[in-house]
């Protein structure tokens, strides 16, 4: 579904990302785990347009998305829920669910409102808040907006950057619920991550990222249990603590 | 002197209404880009020449139409030479660069019509009509009129079109708003081109009452700004309210105390707002969490 | 050493100037170039140093042409008299200004400027009492000691001043003042953390810089001879900032560069042989450079719109028979191909060609600094009672209380939106409690300024960081010490004896901070450069550098790889080492429980435990709250 060929790109001269190779098959949840500075949020913004590459290219269901700004690699199916969720806060959060749904080109009514119900069916609060302020929301509500204005532009492939950055436990267990559930569904999903373990508790299929590359990759379940991964990269998170 | 207040207040408010219509143009383009077009008058300048010259051939009525599309091309140009070219630099590049592309309009208007201030035919009669013991010329009507329809047209097409909301998300949150398909930078084009053409459509509005000539704008260009401001550059009600501030203060200035100065309590009112309040009146504050 | 040479030979040739100048009319040009690059400095200083884009110095250049004419003409004051009495009268008006400037940033500033410069201009078109409104008043050049100033003698006060001004803005942008004035550019909330107060930053920004161009504006009045109200106006605002732009920012060659620009182009677009040489060489250079990037797929036929126009600007100077008409155009042309080709200015551009790579390499390590930096210092308790913040109707805090002891570090934890960062905020005076009350020590801060608060001893790092990004490594250490200087504002200017000590002492001091959070080998670059986890130890190094009695920490682990932490960690455990009270708000419980003596657990707003790392994890209150999740996640 989605191939990454070779893929370099960074910010001016110096490349943040080298090389990477990775595939995505359809109904995957893959996720993309590393520290901070490894290059995760990186690769997310390259295949989602938002970056050039320097090299390589990006496949999309058989499409190069080589050099297409974000606009028009949306509008090939690929939903990015940005790190910091990137809300449109002064809108209305069905405002920014519609707004999910632009780059459609099946936006009939009929289409709309199925997935409309049916977000609003897997987040009840968002029902409830439909007419509040997108910026008023509380950080565990805004991550869910985010999720749902991603689903309903109906997207082949959903990559979702740090969708914890910022939140309590809690809400963080929430969210991954969500995630267990859209993956049930047969969702294909990127998921990048810096607290390793909730990632390769609900991926199929899982990389690692340090400097820049790939230096590890595996199904998920083996890299949970490998020794090197767990103390490299599990550290330090929230959940570990009881 | 105080018979003759609704008599100054209704030019007041014309003023005003105008200053406020060019005020809504620098809202328009600032929510998309946090830019403004800093030749905003010589696209007023430009808009009401073209009207001069349109107008013999179509009449007033049908000139409107063609002179506010022709403003939105203007602003098409203004983004892509003067706008998108530095909006990404940090510095504030886009100021110079629209003061820049503010001076060739001038200097090429210049050239074709000439440097002196033209009459522009009214397309109404110079009956005074009475209005609660004030006398209000039809001209005066049309002004008001015309400004807050259009500005009516823009703030309903902002509020119930999804394009209308696409423009507000690009004003959010750039980068999200390209994620979603929205493509920001045609926005951002369509913005500076609805933005030209009401400063275009302003110019045609008030070359009746003042004279048409290259320099026209500049004055006006600069009291619109002052409303902008006053009223917060990311409100649309703003720049009305605004409008009507300076307005209104500068025809009481004008009547009671002195042309001179009549300028200057407006100004004063802009410098104290923005002392309590620097946001603006109805401005939004973009809270930055530490 | 190779700029000093520089400086010298230009500074000579411009001595020479009368001997080499043909004619009068080019002395003349020659004065109002440094005239200009004096009014040139001073704006800079509000560009290029403050970061605002100020459309009214044309007010200020008029106030201090006025006052230095009045003066002049109707009290006969002697030349340095009146444009002493320029640059103070212009300074007091600059300060001002600087009130309902003090909170406005980009188009709001720039409004804020313009208008006080338009009030300005009708003043002195409708005081015709004192100004002679718009008929203008005659200036003649006043006499120095005695004798008469020909053309000759005024180029060469004017270069004195000129040289003057170059000196002492070039002190006063190494020294602390220009240091925080750049701060104001990079966050003006940090600035006030440092204990600097960011409105008296602000207010010297504005009137140091409308001195300097009170001063241009005098000696403009007496290059002219006469002046009218007219003469200072808008256009003359764009053609300094044309100038200034084109120069380069924050850079003084770049305001003489601009002013040689500003008054000779015009000179040089009246000659259409010279202009049509410049018009056909810009078209192949611009058709060069759009051809070379278009080849190489950068960008698509939009590139070559600049390329078509300088085509076309080309073509039609062999149409015209003369330029006079179209100058303005050209003049408005050249200034969008200088914004979009050299954003930096001439200089700037010039300057990243020839600037050597920043020495990355560090000197040897100031042993006794870094000793300095474990000195033990005396902490402070800190005590909040009662406390409880609104905003609008939202209770983000309600009733919190709390003690944090020296020499101890108190963790402050909670679900997000619990209030941790409203805490931090409250203590630092960004938000003021409406109820309760807050003591450093015996002090309450309730209603102080964060800057006041700073100087009581309290230092932060923030969630969100707060570097000044354009500023060099070792800068934003500098900015934490500005309140270790004696030294005044004058010292600075002068660069007296007292003064380089003291500079001297505290760059080793920001040297060992930064050997103490192991940057010292990073000192030179800019901040924004380094990688994110190096960018939060800065922050703790800046905060060090106000010597605090008490060090909040915001979130000072988020976004670090594990080996960082630990690294983080041993910094923190020496800095309690010292003696200091320290308040950490973490996420990462690992680290908490490892660091904190005490905790004290935030859930909506309200403290729901306190304790020992072992009592608080086994509240019960904590699981449901904060920890609960564990099970849900399982």
């Amino acid at each position: 579904m989605l191939t990454i060929e070779k893929l370099s790109a960074g910010y001016g001269r110096a490349d943040v990302i080298h090389n990477l190779d990775m595939k995505v098959h359809q109904g995957q949840l893959v996720c993309l785990i590393g520290g901070n500075g490894a290059g995760k949020t990186t690769t997310l913004r390259t295949i989602s347009g938002m970056l050039r590459p320097s090299g390589g290219r990006v496949l999309l269901d058989g499409h190069d998305l080589r050099g297409l700004p974000s606009h028009r690699v949306s509008a090939l199916g690929l939903a990015h829920v940005p790190e910091g969720r990137k809300l449109f806060g002064s809108l209305s959060v069905m405002d920014n669910l519609r707004l999910g749904a632009f780059a459609r080109k099946d936006r009939v009514r009929g289409a709309l409102s199925f997935d409309l119900d049916f977000v609003l069916e897997v987040f009840p609060l968002l029902r409830e808040r439909r007419s509040q302020q997108a910026g008023t929301l509380s950080g565990g509500e805004q991550q869910m907006l985010a999720i749902a204005r991603a689903l309903m532009a109906r997207p082949q492939v959903m990559v979702l950057d740090e969708p914890s950055l910022g939140l309590a436990p809690k809400l963080i267990a929430e969210v991954y619920a969500i995630i267990a559930r859209l993956r049930a569904e047969g969702r294909t999903m990127v998921i990048v991550e810096q607290f390793a373990n909730l990632a390769l508790a609900v991926a199929d299929h899982a990389y690692v990222m340090a400097n820049g590359c790939i230096v590890r990759e595996g199904p998920a379940r083996q890299l949970r249990d490998d020794e090197s991964v767990r103390n490299a990269y599990l550290g330090g998170h929230p959940l570990e603590l009881a | 002197m105080l018979d003759v207040l609704p008599q100054v207040l209704v030019s007041g408010i014309t003023l005003g209404t105008i200053y406020g219509l060019i005020a809504f143009g620098y809202q328009l383009t600032y929510v998309t880009s946090r830019t403004v077009n800093f030749g905003q008058g010589e696209a007023l300048a430009v808009g009401a020449l073209v009207g001069l010259s349109l107008t013999p051939m179509l009449g007033y009525w049908a000139m409107l139409p063609v002179v506010i599309v022709f403003g939105g091309l203007y602003g098409l140009v203004v983004e892509r030479i003067a706008v998108r070219p530095t909006l990404d630099s940090p510095s504030e590049g886009w100021i110079l660069a629209t003061i820049a592309f503010g001076i060739v309009a001038k200097n090429v208007s210049e050239n074709i019509w000439g440097k002196e201030d033209l009459p522009f035919p009214s397309p109404l009669p110079p009956l005074p009509i009475e209005i609660g013991g004030a006398f209000v010329m039809p001209t005066e009507l049309l002004i008001v009129g015309g400004a807050l329809l259009l500005m009516v047209a823009i703030e309903l097409f902002n509020r119930f079109t999804l394009l209308g909301r696409a423009f507000a998300a690009t004003a959010d949150e750039r980068e999200a708003a390209g994620l979603v398909g929205i493509d920001t930078e045609k926005v951002i084009s369509g913005s500076f081109a609805l933005s030209c053409a009401t400063a275009a459509c302003a110019g045609v509005l008030v070359a009746p009452v003042t004279l048409t000539g290259p320099g026209m704008g500049l004055v006006l260009a600069l009291k619109g700004f002052s409303a902008a401001i006053l009223g917060g550059l990311t409100s649309g009600l703003g720049a009305v309210v605004g409008g009507l501030l300076i307005g209104i203060a500068e025809a009481l200035t004008a009547f009671y105390i002195s042309t001179g100065y009549k300028e200057v309590p407006g100004l004063l009112i802009l410098l104290a707002a923005l002392t309590l309040k620097p946001e603006g009146l109805f401005g939004r504050v973009l809270a930055k969490k530490v | 050493m190779r700029a000093l040479h520089l400086t010298l030979a230009v500074f000579a040739l411009m001595a020479s100037v009368p001997l080499l100048a043909p004619n009068a009319y080019y002395l003349h040009l020659a004065t109002v170039v440094l005239v200009f690059a004096v009014a040139l400095l001073g704006l800079d200083i509000i560009i290029g140093h403050v970061g605002e884009i100020s459309l009214g110095h044309f007010g200020l250049f008029a106030i201090g042409a006025y006052t230095a004419g009045l003066l002049s003409v109707d009290a006969g004051a002697p030349l340095a008299v009146a444009l002493i009495a320029a640059g103070a009268v212009s300074a007091g008006f600059g300060a001002v200004l600087a009130f309902p400037a003090l909170r406005t940033h980009g188009p709001y500033f720039a409004m804020v400027t313009l208008a006080f410069a338009s009030i300005v201009q009708v003043v002195l078109n409708e005081w015709t009492g004192l100004t002679r409104g718009a008929r203008g008043l005659a200036v003649p050049k006043p006499p120095l000691l005695g004798a008469t100033l020909d053309a000759a003698g005024f180029y060469l006060v004017v270069f004195v001043v000129f040289a003057l001004v170059w000196i002492l803005v070039g002190n006063l942008a190494a020294s602390r003042y220009g240091r925080s004035f750049q701060a104001l550019q990079g966050s003006t909330i940090a600035l006030e953390s440092l204990g600097v107060s960011a409105t008296a930053s602000k207010i010297l920004a504005f009137c140091l810089s409308a001195a300097v161009t009170g001063v241009a504006g005098g000696l403009y009045a007496f290059s002219e001879e006469y002046i009218t109200p007219q003469a200072f106006n808008f256009d003359l605002t764009v053609v300094f900032l044309l100038a200034l732009i084109v120069g380069g920012r924050a850079n003084r060659w770049g305001a003489l560069v601009g002013a040689v620009v500003a008054v000779w182009l015009p000179n040089l677009l009246g000659d259409i042989a010279a202009f049509r040489v410049m018009a056909v060489a810009a078209a192949v250079l611009i058709l060069g450079a759009t051809a070379r990037s278009v080849a190489r797929g950068r960008h698509g036929w939009s590139a070559w719109i600049p390329a078509a126009v300088a085509v076309a600007v080309a073509v039609t100077a062999f149409q015209l028979e003369t330029m006079t008409e179209q100058r303005l155009s050209v003049f408005g042309l050249l200034l969008l191909g200088a914004i979009a080709y050299l954003p930096e200015g001439l200089v700037g551009t010039l300057a990243a060609v020839w600037r050597p790579e920043p020495d990355s390499t560090s000197g040897p390590l100031p042993e006794r600094g870094a000793a300095a930096v474990a000195e033990p210092v005396d902490g402070t308790p800190v005590t909040v009672r009662g406390v409880t913040v609104r905003f609008g109707g939202l209770r983000a805090m309600s009733d919190v209380s709390t003690r944090i002891e020296t020499a101890s570090v108190h963790g402050l934890i909670g679900p997000n939106g619990a209030g941790k960062s409203t805490f931090v905020n409250t203590l630092t005076g960004l938000y003021t409690p409406s109820a309760g009350d807050i003591r450093i020590g015996d002090t309450s801060i309730v209603g102080a300024s964060p800057a006041q608060i700073a100087r009581l001893g309290v230092a932060r790092t923030f969630q969100n960081i707060q570097l000044f990004g354009h500023m060099s490594v070792i800068e934003n250490v500098l900015v934490g010490l500005h309140l270790a200087y004696r030294s005044n504002l004058v010292d600075a200017l002068v660069r007296s004896r007292r003064y380089r000590c003291e500079e001297r002492e505290n760059r080793e001091r920001a040297q060992a901070l930064l050997a103490f959070v192991g940057l010292a080998g990073a000192a030179n670059q800019d901040a924004r450069s380094l990688p994110y986890g190096q960018q939060r130890l800065l922050e703790i190094a800046r905060a060090l550098a106000t010597e605090p009695k008490v060090l909040l920490l915001d979130e000072p682990a988020a976004g670090l790889l594990p080996s960082d932490i630990d690294a983080l960690m041993a910094i923190l455990r020496r800095v309690r080492a010292g003696g200091r009270t320290l308040l950490l708000i973490e996420h990462h419980m690992d680290m908490v429980m490892a660091l904190c003596d005490r905790i004290t657990v935030l859930d909506f707003g309200e403290k729901i435990a306190e304790g020992s790392p072992d009592e608080v994890t086994s509240d019960p209150k904590v699981v449901e709250a904060y920890l609960g999740a564990t099970e849900a996640a399982a």
